[in-house]
């Protein structure tokens, strides 16, 4: 409960202190992208604060890359 | 591409430091677990093979001075492959390198320094002052560098000063019992942490002063700092013996605790833990400002330190995810060699290719660089 509402604030605090200045330097495609990246960093820790089990990139890692390194490492043992 | 630079000497000192980052903690751990009592062997085997793999670093810089590899990527491999390239290198090795980081910092300081303290809040105060340093830019990377280098090194050199008493040679003995293939095994998942992570610094290469000195400049930074882990390797098994390193998760603190000098000097482990946070700091900086950069570079923005806080926030989740507890965090040690090869060593190798077939074109660039100096 206290995570989502730490994210949420700090989420709020970020954008204010982020779009005044990309307002005033005219990027104003910058802005979408920011508020995009923003909103996916809020929402995903959102989702691990109320313990929904996402997947974790290491298990990517292992699936793609575990079986070479375990044939290669095999032959040092 | 903004105009910042890097002195040289600052240049050596991040490659120093991002070298020790985060390997001097659990380094010794990871190899003693392959290579037993011969995991210095395997240090020195690392430190020699990890000189040639900064070297190959250094090649493309040395064929496309004033570019980094992320629009080589796009100018090499074309408009949409070299895209697609170049946001992997971002946003697959990059992130997750800066979230391994994040995690073993977290991880580190609430379980030996600070176990009453959430760990969300360490790295949300660790990730802060990375924030601000990225956001300043890779000069005010290069320059907090430069002032806390001599502060690490000394603290380092102190460390295995300290530690010669107690180490016992007998503790490594036999040399070589199982022969020479635990040491190759060790060396080679040794060589991902520290020679093949330092691939990111491949973004800072076109912001150093002196683009001719790049090359050097690189391998002497990284052969202090490869020396230094070497070092600390042999010492921790010279103290402890391979059962007790394999079994620890962040030996060199254990060492750290060792330091004792009479009775009055001791108990001095978190001082050289403030060192290595501070050497973790510029690893994490260099890493966090070329994923902001290269998100920037792959979106077609004008600016990247919008990218600064919420890739900060985003980390933070991130570094969570990677694995429920250090244990089964550090089961990735036989297969990410691959993983970090695929884009330290089999990207740039792409690289040259690519130019090497499209032939004139590089070296036509070249000449032009040339003639304008």
């Amino acid at each position: 409960m206290w995570g989502i509402v730490a994210t949420m604030a700090a989420g709020l605090v970020f954008a204010g202190f982020e779009l005044p200045r990309l307002k005033r330097a005219q990027l104003h495609k910058e802005r979408l992208v920011f508020l995009a990246a923003l909103g996916l960093a809020v929402t995903l820790n959102v989702l691990h604060a109320l313990r929904i089990p996402l997947p974790s990139p290491f298990k990517l890692i292992e699936a793609i890359y575990g079986p070479i390194g375990k044939a290669f490492f095999a032959v040092f043992k | 591409m903004e105009k910042t630079q890097i002195g040289n000497l600052q240049f050596i000192v991040i490659a120093c430091l991002f070298t020790i980052g985060d390997s001097i903690l659990f380094i010794p751990s990871l190899v003693a677990t392959a290579a037993g009592k011969d995991a210095w062997l395997a240090g020195l085997f690392a430190l020699i093979s990890g000189m040639g793999l900064l070297l190959f670093y250094t090649v493309l810089q040395r064929r496309y001075p004033r570019q980094t590899i992320l629009a080589l990527c796009d100018q090499l491999l074309g408009r949409y492959v070299g895209r697609a390239v170049s946001a992997a290198f971002v946003f697959v090795f990059l992130l997750l390198v800066a979230s391994t980081l994040l995690r073993e910092v977290g991880d580190f300081m609430a379980t030996q320094i600070l176990p009453n303290t959430p760990v969300q809040f360490i790295e949300m105060l660790f990730m802060l002052i990375v924030v601000r340093a990225v956001r300043g830019g890779a000069e005010t990377i290069g320059r907090t560098a430069q002032i806390v280098a001599p502060w690490v090194l000394l603290l380092l050199v102190l460390l295995v000063l300290f530690v010669i008493p107690g180490s016992r040679i007998s503790m490594i003995e036999p040399v070589l019992y199982n022969g020479v293939k635990p040491v190759i095994s060790g060396g080679l998942q040794m060589i991902a942490v520290p020679y093949m992570e330092i691939a990111s610094m491949m973004i800072l290469f076109p912001l150093v002063r002196n683009d001719r000195r790049v090359r050097l400049n690189f391998v002497i930074g990284g052969a202090l700092g490869g020396v230094i882990l070497a070092l600390v390797i042999f010492f921790c098994l010279a103290n402890f013996g391979a059962l007790i390193i394999r079994d620890s998760v962040y030996p060199t603190y254990l060492l750290a605790k060792k330091i004792e000098l009479g009775e009055f000097l001791q108990r001095i482990e978190a001082i050289m833990a403030i060192a290595w946070m501070f050497s973790l700091f510029v690893k994490m900086a260099v890493c966090f400002y070329g994923t902001c950069v290269g998100a920037a570079h792959v979106l077609g923005l004008r600016d990247y330190r919008l990218f600064t806080f919420p890739l900060a926030l985003l980390l933070l989740p991130l570094a969570d995810m990677l694995a429920p507890n250090i244990i089964a965090y550090f089961r990735i040690a036989e297969y990410y060699p691959f993983f970090a090869g695929t884009f330290a060593v089999a990207l740039p190798l792409a690289l040259l290719a690519a130019g090497k077939v499209r032939g004139g074109r590089g070296r036509r660039r070249e000449a032009r660089v040339a003639k304008q100096k």
